[in-house]
């Protein structure tokens, strides 16, 4: 890979509470190139949201960087002030929501709002404007949107609202999008057309894409590489296939076997046994070795480094499995 | 006979706002028209001794309602419900309470279902101290607790509150308290969508292996087309409050029929990049239920529709015995 768009390293984001120190990312390195789409994937609490936050800088006390190096595009983001972060915020770096419900401000018609980033950080003229909006809508594939600007976000239907957000994300051809469970809270169908959509805009657009969620059937459709959070760091990553077919550590594995399968018949599903543990005590060692059926005392005692299998197929286990 | 047989089931619910209103001036008079959610239309099914019946369609579709229906959580406005072959359609609340007990439920939402304020112990043995199902608290006890175990939790789990469980914990709390009155028809809606994905694994299986061992059925209502698929004998697709297409899990997912089936199957991502024969592609989004479609409820949608779909609803056509969809493209003599 040339230089990448994105090269995270290090990172480490802890939450100071009173309970105790949450490490929600505790060293996590990757790296994205131009127009490529990677996949975030993990259960709640595995520090999948916090590494997009961390990202575009949107981690608020008690949470903290603690260590580790954002470059982006050449430029180093993690110790840039907010003053300069809002310059890059919406302009290179967009995010998407998971609750199209929520992330769009009740108050204001879509216009207002699809033409918010342009008045920050471009200068073009009303009508100028209201052309680039109508034609983002025609792209996100909102009927008649003419008639829609004056709307506000009630008149819109979830997945609606999801593509409004999507054009606003994409308004100034970013360079990068991290999308956090953008799906979610949509319908199948509705999912389908959405994660379509996206994945046409990226690829016409070269725009890299950050797609953060729990669903590896959406993440194996999507992705070009896959990274696997556990409780705060990275257990494995790799290409679409390394991940998918040929993963090497237990908990991927484990993930991948616990969903139904759409095609033969199994009466029982392979389970994980056991839960997350409480993120304020980790076990020492892996995090996982307690519901890992093949850990041995190394695990419990030891953490795993990201160590590569396979040329771009790193993971985080002292026994991978064989492929 | 059938364990539940529901026939024509309709369940409509006025939201119309006050009368001053709802006042319109239209065609030369003044009006006061209702507004009505036509939630559920004509559902028909029926659900044998130790079967799994599978409920699947996107939100909005009915299969919630249709499930508060069948137990008359919403008394239902038209239709038949028998259970056993006793129709409870007009049953009061009296008459109810033995049909309770032989149906029961288990929700989606763990950290809702669950009375904060009650003891683990209190929350098993409340439906059967209720239902008068045992003679004596001990009795209870004991049942409550042999329950806790067979669901994967321990007896010195009984004293703690809900707030000190996770929520695949809670979700088997609130399977043991469904089975603590020995139900016949265990009504599952949602049970592991606010799940983890690794936990709901744990669920299903230990769903699957407790019908195995008491003999009850379930109706489990679903999104999630693998999760229906894996724990289904058979499948009902519903779409606008309307049941589309009944087959078993293979005639749905290896012929689907109707074309809003097929676009759904289309529309779910895989693993393993399998895609289902026969896919059809949707456009647009799911109408609405406060003023349904003229003939077919999918046909606004639909990429097949003809003539006949925007005029008259369509009845049910058995494609072979078991397997029926309502769409007119199968109705004999339609080309």
């Amino acid at each position: 890979m040339a230089r990448p768009l994105l090269a995270v390293q290090g990172l480490k984001t802890h939450f100071h509470t009173f309970a105790g120190v949450i490490k929600a990312v505790d060293g996590v390195d990757f790296a994205l190139g131009q127009g490529e789409i990677i996949g975030v994937v993990g259960e709640s609490g595995g520090g999948k949201s916090v590494l997009g936050f961390s990202i575009i800088g949107l981690i608020d006390p008690p949470g903290r960087l603690e260590a580790g190096e954002i470059w982006f595009d050449g430029r180093r983001l993690d110790n840039l002030g907010e003053e300069q972060l809002r310059k890059i915020r919406g302009k290179d770096i967009t995010m998407i929501f998971q609750d199209p419900m929520t992330s769009l401000n009740p108050l204001y018609t879509i216009q207002d709002q699809m033409e918010e980033v342009m008045k920050l950080h471009d200068n073009l003229n009303a009508s100028q404007r209201r052309q680039r909006c109508i034609q983002l809508l025609k792209e996100v594939g909102i009927p008649e949107p003419e008639s829609r600007l004056k709307n506000y976000p009630h008149q819109f239907s979830g997945g609606m609202r999801q593509r409004v957000i999507i054009a606003i994300a994409l308004t100034l051809h970013p360079k990068l999008v991290i999308a956090d469970e953008p799906t979610t809270a949509l319908d199948v169908t509705i999912q389908a057309q959405i994660l379509k959509m996206m994945r046409g805009l990226v690829k016409d657009h070269q725009t890299s894409l950050m797609l953060i969620t729990h669903d590896l059937a959406v993440v194996a459709e999507m992705a070009d590489t896959i990274i696997v959070m556990y409780c705060g760091r990275i257990v494995e990553r790799g290409r679409n296939s390394d991940i998918i077919r040929g993963s090497r550590h237990p908990y991927t594995r484990g993930l991948l076997a616990s969903i139904p399968k759409m095609t033969g018949h199994q009466r029982r599903l392979q389970q994980i046994p056991g839960m997350v543990p409480d993120v304020r005590s980790l076990p020492p060692g892996c995090s996982f070795a307690p519901r890992c059926e093949f850990s041995q005392d190394r695990c419990r005692a030891e953490a795993p480094r990201l160590i590569g299998v396979d040329a771009e197929h790193d993971v985080a286990c002292h026994f991978p499995r064989e492929r | 006979m059938r364990l539940l047989e529901v026939k024509n089931l309709e369940q409509r619910f006025d939201v119309s706002p006050g009368f001053l209103e709802r006042l319109k001036f239209k065609d030369g008079r003044v009006r006061a028209e209702r507004t009505i959610v036509h939630a559920v239309n004509g559902v028909s099914f029926h659900i044998d001794r130790g079967e799994v019946f599978g409920l699947v369609g996107e939100s909005g579709c009915g299969k919630s309602t249709t499930a508060k229906t069948v137990v008359k959580i919403h008394p239902p406005t038209g239709g038949q419900i028998l259970v056993k072959g006793e129709d409870i359609t007009h049953h009061d609340y009296r008459r109810m309470l033995p049909i309770r007990k032989k149906i029961q439920m288990i929700f989606q939402d763990p950290f809702a279902s669950l009375n904060p304020r009650q003891r683990v112990r209190d929350i098993i043995m409340e439906p059967m101290i209720f239902s008068r199902a045992v003679g004596t608290k001990g009795e209870a006890q004991d049942r409550a607790m042999d329950l806790l175990r067979r669901v994967g939790l321990g007896p010195e789990h009984a004293d703690r509150y809900p707030h000190q469980f996770s929520g695949g914990q809670r979700q088997r709390i609130g399977i043991a308290r469904a089975l603590s009155v020995d139900p016949e028809l265990v009504i599952a809606d949602e049970p592991i969508s606010a799940l983890d994905v690794s936990i709901q694994a744990q669920i299903l299986n230990l769903m699957v292996d407790l019908k195995d061992e008491f003999g009850f059925s379930y109706l489990f209502i679903t999104h999630n087309l693998s999760v229906v698929r894996h724990i289904s004998d058979r499948i009902g697709v519903m779409y606008l409050g309307f049941l589309i297409e009944v087959g078993t899990s293979q005639d749905i997912f290896q012929a689907p029929k109707h074309p809003y089936t097929r676009a759904l199957l289309a529309a779910a991502p895989t693993i393993d990049g399998s895609r289902p024969i026969d896919p059809v592609e949707i456009r647009g989004e799911v109408g609405s239920t406060l003023s349904l479609p003229v003939g077919c409820c999918f046909q606004p949608r639909c990429p097949l529709a003809f003539g006949r779909c925007t005029e008259e609803h369509p009845e049910w056509v058995a494609v072979h015995p078991g397997h029926q969809v309502a769409c007119h493209l199968f109705e004999p003599g339609s080309h």
